[in-house]
């Protein structure tokens, strides 16, 4: 190099000129960074094992069951799409109570909602922006392996008949898929910001499932309650809002649509206002 | 020059109990020491200025503007670090600081950049691609700073950064509080329960005592151009004082009645001293003109404790 093309860098601390942008972008950044952080991206393996397994729990009975539909003869009835849930409610179980702590109990734990709250964002948003989070990283096990179904079965040449009903039924997918992503997202991060433990948490959460089964069970077996008891059980009613979504069937006749979406949006208004009673104290600004 | 902040007459009360009674100052550029004992407001006054709290009482301005209406736009030009230093353990340095700065509103791309930069200046230049639960806690304070300048903001709000570290990563950390209010230029508030630290690193300085400011102003219009006279006796401080005040000499006695500090500027205290040291019967053991130190003109032996 010659001495003339020779320069000296400025390595001093450079201030910032460039632009400051506002509550949306720290709201997707946050949207983006929590998505990632529940996966384990950037994280040690330990973090990626548990929502890799999770992940792969949901997926497997689908690739299993288009294998299935691939080797066996046209007439043999194949599962539904209603009946593919329960398949994989115990894995969107799991895996709900075990992500959706992370989300919110570290940040108590370790300070740093104080650092988010003091950001470009409050409490109010920065409880959005997990909340939507939890939604989307839920519907990777709600949407995810129902849409790989779709598309298998579509490739097997077992899907639907023509265009319409193929769209009608992806509208299916969605919307019962979402449904079941924002009504266990929400009661499992309403749980989650009771304690600063994410193990609490998890716990707090699936002791939630399962002794809300035990308990309608009772009610609805040895106790003959009525049909509206199922509007109580959050195990029972996603599964009844996803049957009624596919237009299949229903184990309740007596119970009219809108009072199964008025008490799905019940439970998710009374994990929302959960929420805003545990952050209430932080939203000063 | 206009204030960074001021205050007038704010109050904040937690249910029963009143945090800050009547709180007035000014910020100016520069590193300003908030000092008080714990429990004196601290944090309470901080929280007031980022607007995370809302006074009871009094007028509070940030930048020009009122902290608890100007919301984002306001707290996206402070940068702020927590008395907590217990980050996710598994979070890379850089990570930390990158996301912190996209809180705050800075691009993506700029932000790895400034991430990287701004752990550079504090000293984490080769550690910031460590997890942080991997760091000693001098470091792990480091990050606390560096993500409180990522944004490049216009004031500094450190909670006790020293809080935890040996005395050597305690002069290390002062040292960088000092160089970013001085070299990069930012204007710091560190809030401190340490007289020692507060006066090492500031140019000023806000005392708090019961909610109140005791004393506020520039450390060097405190301490004055003279040196103070330093007198120390086995005992009896306190009345050595008050015999001094009769003769028209003001002194301050401290709590342990053992020292007591005549500001500079009188002439012929010490024969005043000697003489009434004489009169009270007391026992002399040291009177010397040193070097000033906020410690010698107040009596912040409750602020140490």
């Amino acid at each position: 190099m010659s001495a003339q093309q020779a320069m000296v860098a400025d390595r001093r601390f450079q201030h910032y000129i460039g632009p400051r942008l506002g509550v949306l972008y720290a709201f997707a950044s946050l949207v983006l960074y929590s998505f990632g952080w529940i996966l384990g991206w950037k994280r040690s393996l330990r973090y990626k094992i548990v929502p890799g397994l999770m992940v792969v729990g949901a997926f497997l009975p689908a690739l299993i069951v288009v294998v299935v539909a691939a080797v066996v003869p046209a007439g043999v009835r194949l599962p539904t799409y209603t009946d593919f849930y329960g398949f994989i409610l115990t894995a969107i179980y799991l895996f709900v109570a075990l992500t959706a702590p992370e989300l919110i109990c570290p940040d108590r734990r370790h300070g740093t909602l104080r650092m988010y709250i003091t950001s470009n964002l409050n409490a109010a948003t920065y409880v959005a922006a997990r909340l939507l989070a939890a939604w989307l990283v839920m519907a990777i096990v709600t949407v995810g392996p129902v849409l790989f179904l779709f598309a298998g079965y579509t490739f097997v040449g077992r899907g639907a008949a023509d265009l319409g009903a193929a769209l009608r039924t992806l509208a299916e997918i969605l919307g019962s898929g979402l449904t079941m992503a924002i009504f266990f997202g929400t009661l499992a991060l309403a749980v989650s910001s009771l304690t600063d433990r994410n193990s609490f948490a998890s716990a707090g959460i699936i002791l939630g499932f399962v002794l809300s089964a035990a308990a309608i069970g009772i009610l609805q077996g040895v106790l003959k309650a009525p049909d509206w008891v199922t509007l109580l059980a959050p195990n029972q009613l996603p599964q009844e809002a996803v049957n009624r979504i596919y237009q299949r069937f229903t184990t309740h006749p007596n119970l009219a649509n809108w009072q199964v979406a008025a008490a799905l949006a019940g439970w998710v208004l009374a994990g929302l206002a959960v929420l805003a009673l545990r952050y209430r104290s932080e939203a000063r600004a | 020059m206009p204030a960074i902040a001021s205050a007038l007459h704010v109050q904040r009360r937690f249910g029963s109990v009143l945090a800050l009674s009547d709180v007035s100052f000014q910020l100016q550029k520069g590193v300003t020491g908030l000092l008080g004992a714990n429990g004196a407001g601290k944090t309470t006054l901080i929280n007031l200025l980022l607007g995370v709290l809302k006074p009871h009482g009094g007028a509070l301005r940030v930048l020009g503007m009122d902290p608890l209406k100007a919301g984002y736009r306001l707290r996206q030009r402070i940068g702020y670090a927590p008395e907590d230093d217990r980050f996710p353990p598994d979070v890379k340095a850089s990570e930390l600081v990158r996301h912190f700065a996209e809180m705050r509103g800075i691009p993506r791309r700029a932000a790895v950049v400034r991430a990287s930069d701004v752990l550079f200046e504090v000293g984490l230049g080769e550690e910031r691609f460590r997890a942080i639960g991997t760091m000693s806690t001098g470091q792990r304070q480091r990050v606390k700073l560096a993500q409180a300048l990522v944004h490049d903001p216009e004031l500094v709000l450190l909670d006790e950064p020293t809080n935890g570290l040996d005395p050597i990563q305690r002069d290390d950390m002062l040292a960088l509080v000092r160089r970013v209010g001085t070299t990069l230029g930012f204007t710091v508030l560190i809030s401190s329960h340490l007289l020692g630290e507060v006066e090492q690193v500031s140019d000023y300085v806000v005392m708090l005592e019961g909610g109140r400011v005791a004393r506020s102003g520039a450390v060097s219009d405190l301490l004055g151009t003279g040196t103070p006279l330093v007198v120390e006796v086995v005992k009896g401080a306190g009345r050595l004082a008050e015999r001094l005040a009769a003769l028209g000499v003001a002194a301050t006695a401290a709590k342990d009645d053992l020292r007591l500090t005549i500001p500079p500027g009188a002439d012929g205290v010490q024969d005043a001293v000697v003489e009434a040291v004489a009169e009270l019967g007391l026992e002399l053991r040291r009177m010397e003109r040193g070097q000033p130190s906020l410690g010698d003109l107040f009596d912040l032996e409750e602020v140490e404790r």
